[in-house]
């Protein structure tokens, strides 16, 4: 049996392929079930979100280039031209098939990595493979083992903690200090593109007030259009900034707006609730000073930039700590996978074990022997002492799986029931001419 | 611990270095950041609480009687309702610095207890009269109220103070939601004002009751402590009402009110200087 993901992502393709080959929920199902009744036998899972399409697949005996195969699908299901998305593919095998998905699960391989959402979908795309029944034992075993990956690289690293851009500090910088996000006021100074930028990932994480004051007003008004957001005159900037809780400095000036004086007459009449500035100007909007003012805190580019350049370092530790534990349960989980097939023939060998048992004891159970009282007694001797030397081979066997892979474990124990089945033949002969 | 039986002190030592492995998780949860060692907390405080519950029935199996008199067993007490705390709010509060906090908070508290366990006395026959009672236990919930408040206060100005110095990375995930401090802070001495005023009201029943009369009382330093306490926090909240208060004032008042209960609880008893015993 192999394992196999065939598939493009953020990396590989650009947002336009990706977008035409993208499945909702009712497609995925449609699809699962159609490749399912293509190929019985075969398992698949398919994995669709904003940054990739993947269908991953278990399968044993498919004719021809499994890869192409699934590829030809994806094209006719999208009504989509092959040679339009095949260089952006990628097909990945086995072992790294299966370091592929524990990856993604533990967002290890996301546009931002440690980012929560992808295990969900993850979760979401196995749970409708349930549904289409397109799964089987081995995808239902890598898929779970990719769910407990996730959890214990999220759980053992700080993956998930921590920005690493300047705007993503500013936003936990805000978080920090002001219990509801949602409900802080912030007021943008300048409308350019690091405000846009900082404007885009408030609303993300759910602020709603936010006002754009602008030297121009019509173009501070057409970037708060933009994003939903109020804009207000140049001359309002005093009155907005008495009531925000955050403000974002960007605006184009050779000099500063406020100095450490003005601002404080500014915080005299905000009863000292506190406010965070972000200076991310060059030339700076704030004077260095107004730090000094009890309740105001001032982070220029620079100091958010340190900030987002530890968290990076940090994380890149993490994505070491993270990959650690991928490997560790690739590996236990490709010792399960080397050995799930032998199961049939253990239990070929398990019988032929029994039935050299069940010869030999009807062979010394004869004439009076019969009804002897020790019947039982020695039925059982023979049956442990049958399973003891099983415990004997079967461990071989699957040493010889992991070490020489399943072919070979696979030949030792076709040859060990051979064997077997001529010792009973030899029984049953020697008890027929008897 | 001079003259405890020895299985009071078995019990205790344990419980004590249960809580000292408990704080040696708690700074390894931080460095580390991740939630791997959050598992270790819970059993380790969950087993030390039940360590403590053995000692107060060790105790009340030999005075035949609730033992919550003496200081060593308010103590116990406290270390207990703060270990239930943990235990409870651990299942909604999944930031690392919770537990480590909890853990050296708790830490602290029973060393305290240790320097004050004196063996088992029996109480009083007052001691089991309601207005004893009510006094006893409001006071306790005070006292642990105020701690919450003084605790809440502490990380808000560790938190500002380090966003002050640009430390970002030493507040970021590691220190609470500023605001929500300060909210818990206000919480914390809106409820140990409240448990203060019908402790000091229950004493002065109390009082009233042994005839000695409340100004012979207000002589008293454990008292008089209690008291100032009380005023500091009344002042807090009216201030805070006014909007008179700022955020660094409020958490250094509260700061002093939780000092000054810890000198009635603690000071007072071990200089000797209260007549605030309720043991025969």
């Amino acid at each position: 049996m192999k394992i196999i993901v065939l598939g493009l992502n953020h990396k590989s393709a650009p947002i336009d392929i990706r977008e035409k080959l993208a499945f909702d929920a009712a497609d995925t199902i449609r699809a699962l079930r159609q490749l399912k009744d293509r190929f019985r036998e075969a398992e698949f899972v398919l994995l669709s979100t904003c940054n990739r399409v993947e269908i991953y697949s278990a399968y044993e005996g498919m004719e021809g280039a499994v890869a192409e195969t699934i590829a030809k699908f994806l094209s006719e299901f999208h009504d989509v031209a092959l040679e339009d998305f095949q260089d952006f593919l990628y097909v990945l095998d086995d072992e790294d098939a299966v370091k592929h998905l524990l990856t993604v699960a533990s967002s290890l391989d996301s546009m931002v990595v440690g980012e929560a959402q992808i295990i969900g979908q993850v979760k979401e795309s196995y749970k409708l493979a349930c549904t289409a029944k397109s799964t089987g034992k081995v995808l239902n075993r890598l898929f779970h083992c990719a769910f407990a990956t996730s959890k214990t690289v999220h759980t053992n690293t700080s993956i998930s903690s921590g920005r690493v851009s300047i705007a993503g500090i500013a936003v936990e910088l805000a978080m920090q200090l002001f219990a509801d996000i949602s409900a802080a006021k912030v007021v943008v100074i300048g409308a350019g593109e690091m405000g846009e930028l900082l404007v885009r990932h408030l609303l993300h994480v759910g602020c709603k007030s936010i006002t754009v004051v602008n030297r121009s007003y019509e173009h501070g008004l057409n970037v708060a259009r933009r994003y939903g957001v109020k804009a207000r005159r140049w001359e309002e900037l005093t009155g907005q900034l008495i009531g925000a809780n955050v403000a974002i400095a960007s605006a184009a000036t050779q000099d500063y707006l406020f100095k450490k004086g003005s601002l404080k007459k500014i915080m005299d009449n905000r009863r000292d609730r506190a406010l965070l500035i972000i200076d991310i100007a060059v030339p700076r909007n704030f004077e260095p000073a107004v730090n000094e003012i009890e309740n105001v805190y001032l982070y220029s580019i620079d100091e958010l930039s340190e900030a987002a350049e530890q968290n990076r370092k940090a994380r890149e530790e993490d994505i070491t700590k993270g990959m650690q534990i991928i490997y560790e349960n690739v590996n236990e989980f490709m010792d399960w996978f080397k050995v799930k097939d032998i199961g049939p023939l253990v239990g070929q060998i398990r019988e032929k074990f029994a039935e050299i048992g069940q010869s030999e004891l009807k062979r010394f159970f004869v004439g009076a022997r019969q009804e002897a009282s020790c019947k039982e007694v020695m039925e059982a001797m023979v049956d442990r002492i049958v399973n003891k030397l099983l415990h004997c081979v079967i461990r071989n066997v699957n040493v010889v799986a992991k070490k020489h892979g399943p072919a070979e474990a696979a030949k030792l124990a076709d040859s060990i029931v051979r064997q077997a089945e001529k010792i009973t033949a030899e029984l049953d002969n020697e008890e027929n001419v008897q | 611990m001079l003259g405890l039986p020895r299985p009071e002190v078995i019990v205790f030592l344990s419980a004590v270095l249960i809580h000292l492995a408990a704080a040696i998780v708690g700074i390894l949860q931080l460095l580390s950041g991740g939630q791997k060692y959050k598992h270790f907390l819970s059993p380790l405080i969950s087993l030390a609480v039940a360590l403590e519950a053995v000692i107060l029935i060790f105790r009340a199996v030999e005075l035949k009687a609730i033992p919550l008199t003496g200081l060593f067993e308010s103590m116990i007490v406290l270390t207990i309702v703060f270990g239930l705390i943990y235990l409870f709010f651990s299942i909604a509060i999944v930031q690392v610095w919770f537990g480590s906090l909890m853990a050296w908070v708790i830490l602290t508290m029973i060393i305290m207890a240790g320097i004050v366990a004196r063996p088992a006395s029996e109480p009083d026959a007052l001691a089991a009269t309601p207005w004893a009672i009510a006094h006893g236990i409001t006071m306790i919930l005070g006292g642990a109220s105020i701690t919450f408040a003084t605790a809440s206060a502490f990380l808000s100005l560790l938190g500002r103070g380090k966003l002050k110095r640009k430390e970002v990375m030493q507040v970021l995930g590691k220190v609470p939601n500023i605001e929500r401090l300060e909210r818990m802070n206000l919480i914390g001495v809106r409820v140990g004002f409240v448990l203060l005023t019908i402790g000091l009201l229950s004493g002065f029943g109390l009082a009233s009751m042994l005839g000695t009369g409340v100004v012979a009382w207000l002589a008293d330093v454990k008292v008089v402590s209690i008291i100032v306490a009380w005023i500091l926090l009344g002042i807090i909240l009216v201030s805070n009402r006014m909007l008179l208060l700022k955020g660094k004032m409020r958490a250094y008042l509260t700061a002093a009110a939780f000092v000054l209960v810890l000198f009635a609880i603690l000071g007072v008893t071990i200089l000797g200087a209260t007549q605030h015993d309720f043991t025969r």
